[in-house]
Order: C-alpha cells, then structure tokens, then sequence
C-alpha cells in the first residue's frame, strides 16, 4: 500500500459525529432567521399549501386567459357601441338637417303665397 | 280557424314592416321606392338609439348643444326621403296612406300647400293640451318625396334656433298658429 493509499483510506473511513452535533445544527436553524416571504407563508396555512399545490399552477392561466377574454370582450362591446353611436348621431344630424331644411321650403312657399295674395288684393 | 290564425300572422308581419314608430307608420310601399329612388335616406332613431346619439353629441360645439337640447325630450325621429330621376315614380296613393294617419283631434294640420306644379307640402301637429307632442313634414314634389316625423314634445323654437346652423336655412319662429294655404 503506498502512502497515498494509506492516506486516502484514513480519509474515506466512517467516522462519527460529535455528540452535540445534532444540538449544534439544529441551533444554528433557529438562530437564521427567514425571508419575510417565508414567513408570511410560515405564518399563513392557506397560503403556503394553496401556492405549494398544483392546483394553483393550473388556475393561474386560466385565470390570466379569463382576464384577458373579459377585457378584449368588453373593448370589443365598446367598439361596437362607440361605432352604433357614432351611426345614430350622424343620423339625428342628418334628420335635423332634412326637417329644417323642409320646413324652411314649407315657410318658403306659404310666405310666397301670402305676397301673391297681397299683389292681387 | 287556418284562415284567421293567417290573418293574424299577416297583420303582425303588416305591423311589424309599417315602422317603428308606435304613432305614424310608414306605408310599405315606401320600401319598394326606396329601390326606384336615385337617392333615399332611412333615419329611424327611437327613444334609446337618441339617447345613444345624445351620449356622443359635444357638449362644446354649439350646434351640437342646441341639437342636444332639441332632442331630449323626444321619443324618436323617423325620416324617409327619395329623389327620382323621373316624374311619376311615386303615387299619392303612397302619401295618402301616410297622411290619412294624421286626422283630428289628435293631429292638426297647421300648413299645407298644394301647388299645379305638383308640389304637395304639408305640416301636421299633434297636440297634447298646449304642447306639441309630435311633428310630421310631407314634402311630396315631382321628383322627390320626404316624410319626416318627430315623435315626442318639441319646440319649434328650438328646431328654428338652428336655423343658419347645419346648412339649415333660417327659419321663422311661427312654424305653429298658422292656418292652411292653398294655392291652385
């Protein structure tokens, strides 16, 4: 066995702990205190095991695809609306328009009759 | 019992093609002019289409304003307007229909004109105690017939005020009170 060997086996041999090995670790844990995410999840039950389950890694985008639907479906519902809204408004200007206009031709030709009248009278 | 319940059926359906508008509605052989006509314009706006329209009215343009107030008392504006490129297109069977809807007590006309030249011009009110509570223009002349009803209580002040304002002519502010005119 050359020295090297020797070396290595002292090396690779079991050796036990100390016996205050396992109070000295489990100290040490204590001791280190957690992020305050980790804590808030510590503290909260709900919260730890809701984000530890799968379940929330499936609602997620399901959620976030729900989200995304509502706000293109509500755009989409102002779209039409801002578009019917416009349509009607051009209308009623149109309509406006057409009714003054045939009521100033009515006015036109009652008053055109009246002074017909007055030249005969 | 098939005969009625098709008669039923039919006067639905004849209701339902006469217009929107609860009071005056528009023969259905306005819709065949439509196809005849060069030029025809359908505006049927009731209650809650205005009310869409007023939402998207200015409240900074001062025509706009003025239209705004004219209409917000209104329950809807109904136009049809056609131009011809032709005599004849039209009869007055099309606007007798029309104007046989607007008999007293409840509608009044307040101008008409009659003309050789076959110009036909009428404005009827229907009055609710001493307000108007509707306005309907026939404008019947060779080439081009109009038919324009305001449903609702209107001022014709108001409808005056735009007068010079959308290429509207000025207007006299005695639309009302005026007797028939007839010229032959």
């Amino acid at each position: 066995m050359t020295p090297f060997e020797e070396e290595l086996r002292k090396a690779l041999a079991r050796c036990e702990p100390a016996d205050d090995f396992t109070e000295r670790v489990l100290r040490q844990t204590v001791n280190r205190e957690a992020p305050a995410s980790k804590r808030w999840l510590a503290s909260n039950w709900f919260a730890s095991h809701w984000f530890a389950s799968n379940v929330f890694w499936r609602v997620v985008p399901v959620a976030a695809l729900l989200v995304v639907l509502f706000s293109a479906a509500f755009g989409y519902r102002e779209h039409v609306r801002r578009v019917h809204g416009e349509a009607a408004k051009e209308q009623l200007l149109m309509a406006i328009h057409i009714a003054g206009v045939q009521l100033h031709d009515a006015q036109m030709r009652v008053k055109s009759i009246e002074k017909s009248e007055a030249v005969k009278q | 019992m098939k005969i009625l319940l098709g008669l039923v059926m039919a006067s639905g359906l004849l209701t339902h093609a006469w217009g929107a508008s609860d009071d005056i509605k528009f023969p259905v052989s306005f819709d065949k002019l439509g196809e005849r006509a060069t030029e025809s314009v359908d505006v049927a706006l009731d209650a809650s289409m205005l009310q869409l329209a007023k939402s998207f009215l200015s409240n900074e343009d001062q025509e706009e304003v003025q239209v705004k107030k004219l209409i917000s008392k209104l329950k809807g504006v109904y136009v049809r307007s056609f131009t011809f490129d032709k005599d004849g297109q039209y009869s007055m069977a099309d606007v007798e229909a029309l104007k046989s809807q607007l008999k007293p007590p409840a509608w009044s006309r307040i101008v008409g004109v009659t003309s050789t030249k076959g110009e036909n011009t009428g404005i009827f009110l229907h009055k609710e105690g001493n307000s108007i509570a509707g306005l309907v223009v026939i404008a019947a002349e060779p080439r081009e017939l109009t038919v324009v009803h305001i449903d609702g209580p209107i001022n014709p002040e108001e409808l005056s005020e735009l007068g010079g304002h959308m290429g509207i002519p000025r207007l006299d502010k005695s639309i009302s009170g005026k007797k028939p005119k007839e010229e032959e």
